[in-house]
């Protein structure tokens, strides 16, 4: 844990970033636990229980705010924090008001800040791994380092359009199946060109060209026309579809920054060197390659965190992705729209989305400035 | 340089190919029903018990539905040919997830042959659990037992010629029609081009704007970077560059405008007032003071980005040798950097115009929404959301030409500006 905020340190964020980090860790994970409908702990004659909405127990202790993201108040419907509230005491005033149809603001927004968590920092992993995959494979191999010999080249084609016709018509089964020999296929006909005489007989495999292109398309086609064409092809609404389409939105990004520093690195003599020593390319990648790209690396998944959760809140805000039940920022913000005169409904998810995006976009710039700064450091030493 | 601009035209064609491939194929996979959607336009529907399938199987045919998808097919063996002609959805439905379950065609058409010789309508088949739905009909559930799946299929290729939906699409692409719209029948090209006009209403004055202010805001902050009122500006500009312009727009129209909670009637309400008959740029006119909120919101939104984004490349243009070559020359400071690191720092600017051009186009789905301009955005939503696919195309593939188009003219600009860089290699 100190390790941690010392890293955090060194890369230079400030206390009040770490700070902020804190806090909204804090609340994605006991957020279920301060916003709470009816007790926390109870006792009664059913015995020892958690988390229940028992009425008039023997011993029971309540959350901190007594409300749940769903719970709906049928006497406070739509009521703001400075009107006056139709409840029994303070510790049950709604402090953020209340939307259209009773529920509390406050409740909500700390029960959304684990989707907001979710969505933010697991769709960016996920842009993250296809990204880095994809950088590695067209920035590292490029477009002649894996070569095939011509006369095997066909049977990997046809693995290929074999694996392709079965991602539509086949099971899981056949599908691994297939992805493991075309893998294992690749890796032997490359290490036996290594035994070979490299000759002309062989072909380059145009990871580069392939990945590129692939980008182009997926730049071309509108991110709307995928993300409302996509949603509904994915099935039922869940936030985990969401996910994923953010994630298919987010790496081309990250393939790009990631593929142009793997270029710059690969030219390096020490590359050269650790290749001539015959380890494998994977670890080449994993030891040398990753630890010099890392922090744009980790700059490009700062600012796609902030751009995740700007995505999600904004899709919500539409009332497109995530289903009706779960609670959102964005969803909140999405009774503004439709109330136009209550300002808390407006203001306080969104300052929480924009804090969310603020911060990390401010942890995104310091990193980078550390980067720049270190570079130059670096630059002026050789 | 001939050769490069040569290629990258040619290299235009596969990628526009692959982006209406994977546009059609994505169409074809969406669960809302073309057919369905224009019967209830027509105001033919009440709930689907009432389209009779007479009316949905003539639909179906008008539309061109029952053609096959594409010039050819690569499917398990025990899919039929097209399964296009089935001009039934309930049926066609029953076929598509009996088939991929293995079953073979042939049993499962003469397993519709005894529903239709016993007059049970196809509704049946469309019920979640087929399986007690079809105890209620003597001898169904037999029939239906002794149908058996294949565990695995040959692949089969099938050639279906230019008689084909895509073929039909892609060659009213090419006729520069793009079909009509089921909504109202209008071409799509037409309705597409209405809402264009919109978008580039408020993304052109918002581009020309932030575009200006945000250059010479760049050159300020970094002219004088240590005076009080840079330091605010920058503060101001990061509090912008941050903010959603969902959030920022709901904030100005809650607390600006007459809509809202009317706290300071800044703004007209929202809303766009419609004169029927008139074209669209004098609709544009006459709303104008309709559109200076939505103009302000964006603007202020793209300003912080554009701005930033200057500073940032003119300081980095600042540490470079030659810069301390042009002080040494005596220039001043506001010389050195007009003469010498502004048309540098302008090479990333022009790698950030190919990104802000295509959204320009597809306009801001958003403030469309939220200020209720029938623009490019909202109507690619709508369309989307009735599989008026038509129209949707149209807009796809407009979008995508100016996105291909504009990143070939940034790299012919970075070439014009940057003449170290060759493409010939």
């Amino acid at each position: 844990m100190k390790s941690l905020v010392t890293y955090m340190q060194k890369l230079g964020l400030t206390k009040g970033q770490i700070l902020s980090l804190a806090v909204f860790f804090f609340f994605v994970i006991f957020g279920k636990i301060i916003a709470h409908e009816g007790y926390l702990v109870s006792y009664s004659e059913e015995g020892l229980q958690f988390m229940t909405t028992t009425e008039n127990p023997d011993f029971g202790i309540k959350a901190p705010i007594p409300y749940s993201a769903h719970t709906i108040d049928k006497n406070n419907r739509k009521v703001g924090p400075f009107q006056k509230q139709n409840i029994s005491n303070l510790y049950y005033r709604h402090w953020l008001g209340t939307d259209s149809i009773g529920r509390d603001i406050l409740a909500g927004i700390i029960q959304g800040t684990y989707l907001a968590f979710l969505i933010g920092f697991v769709a960016s992993f996920f842009a993250l791994m296809i990204g880095s995959i994809m950088a590695y494979l067209s920035g590292y191999y490029g477009d002649t380092r894996v070569r095939v010999p011509n006369r095997y080249f066909w049977i990997w084609v046809l693995l290929i359009i074999i694996l392709i016709y079965l991602l539509f018509y086949g099971n899981k089964f056949q599908i691994l199946l297939i992805l493991l020999s075309t893998v294992l296929i690749g890796y032997y006909l490359n290490k036996k060109k290594q035994g070979l005489k490299v000759s002309t007989s062989s072909w380059g495999v145009p990871f580069d060209i392939l990945v590129l292109r692939l980008i182009e398309v997926f730049k071309s086609i509108p991110p709307l026309f995928l993300i409302l064409v996509l949603l509904p092809i994915l099935g039922k609404p869940s936030y985990w579809n969401v996910i994923w389409i953010i994630a298919l939105t987010r790496w081309p990004t990250i393939t790009r920054h990631l593929r142009a520093e793997i270029l710059n690195v690969r030219k390096e003599n020490f590359i050269t060197a650790a290749q001539s020593t015959g380890i494998s390319d994977g670890r080449i990648f994993m030891k040398y390659i990753l630890p010099l790209s890392i922090s744009p690396v980790i700059i490009v998944t700062a600012f796609g965190i902030s751009s995740a959760v700007l995505l999600e809140s904004t899709l919500s805000f539409l009332g497109i992705g995530v289903p009706v039940d779960v609670v959102t920022w964005g969803g909140i913000l999405k009774e503004a729209r439709l109330n136009l005169n209550a300002w808390w409904l407006a203001i306080f998810p969104g300052l929480c989305i924009y804090g969310l995006i603020y911060l990390f976009n401010s942890i995104g710039d310091r990193i980078n400035d550390y980067v720049i700064r270190s570079n130059r450091q670096y630059d002026s030493a050789a | 340089m001939k050769k490069y601009l040569v290629n990258r035209l040619l290299l235009i064609i596969p990628t526009l190919f692959i982006v209406s491939v994977v546009g059609f194929y994505l169409s074809k996979q969406v669960p809302q029903d073309p057919v369905i959607s224009m019967l209830s336009m027509r105001g033919m529907n009440k709930g689907d018990a009432e389209i009779t399938s007479a009316d949905y199987a003539e639909v179906y045919h008008d539309l061109k539905l029952d053609r096959p998808n594409f010039y050819f097919s690569i499917q398990p063996s025990n899919y039929p040919p097209n399964i296009n002609v089935v001009d039934n959805q309930y049926l066609k439905k029953f076929y598509q997830r009996s088939l991929s379950d293995g079953y073979m065609f042939n049993d499962l058409e003469a397993f519709s042959e005894i529903l239709k010789s016993k007059n049970i309508p196809y509704e049946i088949l469309g019920s979640g659990d087929l399986a007690s739905a079809l105890t209620r009909y003597e001898g169904l559930s037999d029939a239906y037992a002794s149908l058996k799946p294949n565990s695995w299929n040959w692949p089969a290729i099938h050639f279906h010629g230019f008689n084909n939906q895509y073929h039909n699409w892609i060659t009213s692409f090419f006729n520069g029609g793009f079909g009509i719209s089921l909504v109202d029948g209008k071409p799509a090209l037409q309705k597409a081009g209405k809402a264009l006009q919109w978008t580039l209403a408020i993304t052109i004055i918002d581009l020309v704007i932030s575009l200006f202010l945000g250059i010479l805001i760049g050159i300020h902050l970094v002219k004088h970077p240590d005076t009080k009122f840079s330091k605010t500006l920058n503060q101001v500009l990061y509090l912008f560059y941050s903010m959603p312009l969902f959030w920022l727009a709901t904030l100005m129209i809650v607390f600006f405008t007459g809509s809202g909670s009317g706290l300071f009637q800044l703004f007209p309400s929202i809303g766009i007032n419609i004169y029927p008959g008139e074209s669209t740029l004098s609709q544009i006119l006459k709303n104008f003071h309709k559109l200076i909120l939505p103009i302000l919101c964006l603007t202020l939104h793209s300003l912080a980005y554009i701005a930033r984004f200057m500073r940032r490349s003119i300081a980095n243009e600042m540490d470079k040798p030659y810069i301390l070559t042009a002080y040494s020359k005596g220039l001043s400071k506001s010389e050195v950097i007009k003469k010498h690191a502004l048309p540098n720092a302008m090479i990333p600017m022009v790698t950030l115009m190919g990104s802000i051009l295509p959204a320009a186009f597809t306009g801001s789905l958003v403030l469309e929404v939220l200020f209720n301009i029938p623009g490019f955005g909202r109507l690619l939503f709508s369309s989307i959301n009735i599989a008026d696919w038509n129209v949707a195309f149209c807009i796809m593939m407009i979008i995508a030409m100016v996105t291909v188009i504009s990143y070939l003219l940034v790299d012919l600009l970075y070439a014009f500006f940057n003449p170290k860089i060759r493409f010939d290699q």
